[in-house]
């Protein structure tokens, strides 16, 4: 990859990066962190790393990094495999995104992380396996997990808005 | 005729196994039966091994698959409870359905209001990015673009270069030290005989010049100067009684070459062994010293460069392995060769890269 390659990826990627890890970890400063963990790891090796394959490169580091942070810092409960109910929205709706910011931030990180990988950045069921290191069939297992968790959570919200 | 078809059979014991399969797949001719009737009146043996053929042969069966059901396919919506419709929901805004399965669905959601209200609540759990949310701070991401940016990409190049600057400067600077030493070496021999004192304790004299030969003959620059500290520093252990007589050694040489130390020897000493004793201690040193460099030769050769470990390993290997390590690593195809005259004696040392080349003699001792 060259430096004008590098460059492109910080205009066409660190965005989607930066959004991807905010809404997982909630710390702005963490965030910018990461990012910039990420960028210099893809800095490193970017002799190694072709261009077309950089955004992949990007989002597994990136998703990495913050899971050994949040274990570094002991926030994640229950990361890996829990399953709760996150119960329905009790409040008064005004916001439809809101509404379902809330529910995602409720639902286990491993669901909340393949649910984003998937919606926001449109990636396959094997590209989300690859950076998340799952196999395609949990990567199904969760988004069908999460977006049940999500449907029940809005409940009957399409009446009331 | 008789005679003559059964004389005159095609089958015999090198072609039989042929007629056998023919005969026993039921594809052989009237004519070729007959024969294989004759030929089996003649080879008794043969009998048996077309019956047990026929014994072993796999009939027909009749199976019966019995999880065809599950293989055949169904309508998406046969089984429209909700457990499946969730599925069939999460399935659709996912694009996992083929084109036909999810106009199927279409068709049926269109046709169920209460199952459209519920599809659309599916709908609504698709996440928007939020363009909102932006990493302000790219600047900092970027890399300047300078001649030099391009430099990263050289690192395996400059690194495997640098290299071997390094180890040809070794293996010529180590060569030529070498025969520094040696000439000064001689130079202090050659002084000792020179020097009056010398004339005056001619036993000493002799017994320094042996040292001396010992000290060139371990010959590494770095040992050689702890060796001589460590010979005078043992002889400055006698009695102080015995200075001035060290004469044999000229002191402003050595002090060009190795650090100050006070020389002294003992002329006077009473006990007679003193030379003898100091021999002995540097005699132990040397042989310390080869027992060490004797093991890692021998290591080097054995495992690096493959040789009988007891062939001398000298800088020219080291320097000639390092590079073949060096090629592996970084794909290059450098090379550090010796060349040698008619009579077998090395001449030079050549080297060659992409980049550079050059030779350079080597000197005859």
């Amino acid at each position: 990859m060259t430096v004008e390659e590098y460059n492109q990826s910080v205009d066409l990627f660190s965005d989607g990066i930066y959004r991807f890890i905010l809404k997982n970890i909630k710390d702005k400063d963490d965030a910018k962190d990461i990012v910039q963990d990420t960028f210099e790891k893809l800095w490193i090796r970017s002799s190694d790393v072709a261009f077309q394959k950089a955004k992949q490169y990007l989002f597994t580091t990136a998703y990495h990094t913050m899971i050994d942070k949040i274990r570094k810092n002991k926030r994640m409960v229950g990361f890996e495999n829990s399953y709760d109910n996150i119960g329905s929205y009790s409040g008064t709706y005004n916001d439809l995104s809101e509404v379902l910011n809330e529910a995602i931030n409720k639902l286990p990180a491993v669901q909340k992380s393949v649910i984003l990988l998937r919606d926001y950045e449109g990636y396959a069921y094997n590209e989300i396996a690859e950076i998340m290191k799952l196999s395609e069939s949990q990567v199904k297992v969760y988004i069908y997990r999460g977006r049940m968790a999500l449907k029940e959570y809005i409940g009957k919200i399409d009446v009331l808005v | 005729m008789f005679w003559f078809k059964r004389v005159m059979n095609k089958i015999n014991r090198n072609n039989y196994e042929s007629y056998f399969l023919d005969f026993l797949e039921g594809n052989i001719t009237p004519e070729d039966s007959e024969q294989l009737k004759f030929f089996l009146e003649a080879n008794e043996d043969l009998k048996e091994e077309l019956y047990s053929f026929e014994s072993i042969a796999i009939k027909n069966e009749k199976s019966i698959y019995p999880e065809k059901v599950t293989l055949k396919k169904q309508s998406i919506l046969n089984d429209n409870t909700n457990g499946n419709f969730d599925y069939l929901c999460i399935a659709k805004i996912e694009g996992d359905l083929l084109e036909k399965e999810s106009k199927e669905f279409d068709e049926f959601i269109r046709s169920n209001k209460e199952k459209e209200i519920e599809f659309n609540r599916f709908l609504l759990t698709r996440l928007k990015p939020d363009d909102l949310i932006s990493f302000t701070d790219k600047k900092s991401l970027k890399r300047k673009i300078t001649p030099f940016s391009r430099r990263r990409m050289l690192y395996p190049f400059i690194s495997a270069a640098a290299s071997v600057i390094i180890l040809l400067s070794l293996y010529f600077i180590v060569q030529n030290g070498q025969e520094e030493i040696k000439s000064y070496q001689s130079e202090i021999i050659e002084n000792s005989h020179d020097n009056e004192s010398a004339n005056k304790i001619p036993v000493i004299s002799n017994e320094i010049e042996k040292v001396n030969k010992k000290i060139i003959k371990t010959n590494k620059s770095k040992h050689n100067k702890t060796l001589n500290k460590q010979i005078i520093k043992q002889n400055n252990n006698h009695d102080t009684s015995d200075q001035d007589i060290i004469a044999s050694v000229n002191e402003k040489e050595i002090m060009h070459y190795i650090d100050p130390v006070k020389i002294e020897l003992n002329n006077n000493s009473k006990s007679p062994n003193i030379v003898n004793r100091y021999n002995y201690y540097v005699v132990e040193q040397v042989e310390n010293e080869r027992n060490l460099k004797t093991y890692l030769s021998n290591s080097f050769n054995k495992y690096v460069l493959q040789k009988d470990k007891k062939e001398k390993v000298e800088w020219f290997d080291i320097a000639q392995a390092s590079i073949k390590g060096i090629n592996k690593v970084t794909g290059t195809n450098m090379a550090l060769e010796r060349v040698y005259d008619e009579k077998g004696n090395p001449k030079s040392t050549e080297f060659n890269s992409k980049l550079i080349a050059f030779s350079a003699p080597i000197k005859k001792d």
